[in-house]
């Protein structure tokens, strides 16, 4: 059973296409402007290094704070403009475990639904299976074509 | 934006994973009961229902307590309160982030053509 141990689904619709929803999701120039949540706060840096195996750092600052929070991870599957699976782990925050964030992006014509998921896998092992198969699938295709 | 008090969630959501476990601590919530009770609804062996209890325990979702030939378990509601405030901060987290999204789409995009 690969399923997360726990994990939460949050889903929204936006008045976007969707490869403009992909796009900003992940993109540093887009991150830069929307990722700190509000207007008082900022992002001061975002590096994503998107392909598998990639890894992104986000920085954000709180409203009201100087407070430096990063979130950082590992790219575990990218299907443009459909779906991102990445680790989630803060840097400053020591007692909180890795998670695993889904993303999917679905086309509903001039609007795109967002389906999150954040949750938690059974062991460190298991996440890594999962990356060695997509990594065996992608030699593999790359020997076919 | 992470400062909920944290403790070691891993257990918890390894007890929490299993459905048997999940149906165990449902049935606890009413109340405690008899390992004995407590076994009955499930189609599985006295040892497997305690492998399960074990697990529980471990967790910190569960006490066991030894009273003559019987244990009695009782519901321990401490981690899953915990697991619950991580899925709630995620969630108020995500909302948060997807009002900027929104929000960041509305004032950059490019006007949607009328169809």
């Amino acid at each position: 059973m690969t399923l997360p141990q726990f994990s939460l689904d949050i889903k929204r619709v936006f008045q976007a296409p969707r490869e403009r929803v992909y796009q900003a999701w992940m993109r540093p120039e887009d991150l830069k402007q929307w990722w700190h949540m509000s207007a008082d706060a900022t992002t001061p840096f975002a590096e994503v290094d998107l392909r598998v195996g990639g890894r992104y750092r986000l920085g954000m600052t709180p409203p009201g704070s100087d407070e430096l929070f990063v979130v950082t991870g590992t790219f575990i599957e990218i299907v443009p403009p459909e779906r991102l699976v990445y680790t989630w782990s803060w840097e400053n925050v020591e007692e909180e475990p890795e998670s695993t964030v889904t993303v999917e992006f679905r086309d509903l014509g001039d609007a795109t639904e967002v389906v999150i998921n954040h949750g938690r896998f059974q062991s460190e092992e298991r996440r890594q299976s999962h990356i060695d198969g997509w990594h065996g699938l992608m030699k593999l295709l790359d020997r076919i074509l | 934006m992470v400062n909920y008090h944290s403790v070691p969630l891993d257990a918890t959501f390894h007890a929490l994973a299993d459905p048997t476990r999940r149906a165990i601590l449902m049935r606890l919530a009413k109340g405690p009961l008899l390992v004995g009770e407590l076994a009955q609804p499930f189609d599985m062996s006295l040892p497997a229902v305690s492998k399960h209890l074990r697990v529980l325990s471990q967790a910190g979702l569960l006490a066991q307590e030894k009273s003559g030939r019987v244990r009695r378990c009782t519901l321990l509601a401490a981690p899953m309160r915990d697991a619950a405030q991580w899925i709630r901060h995620y969630r108020q987290f995500w909302e948060g982030q997807l009002d900027a999204l929104d929000h960041f789409l509305r004032s950059t995009g490019p006007p949607m053509e009328p169809k």
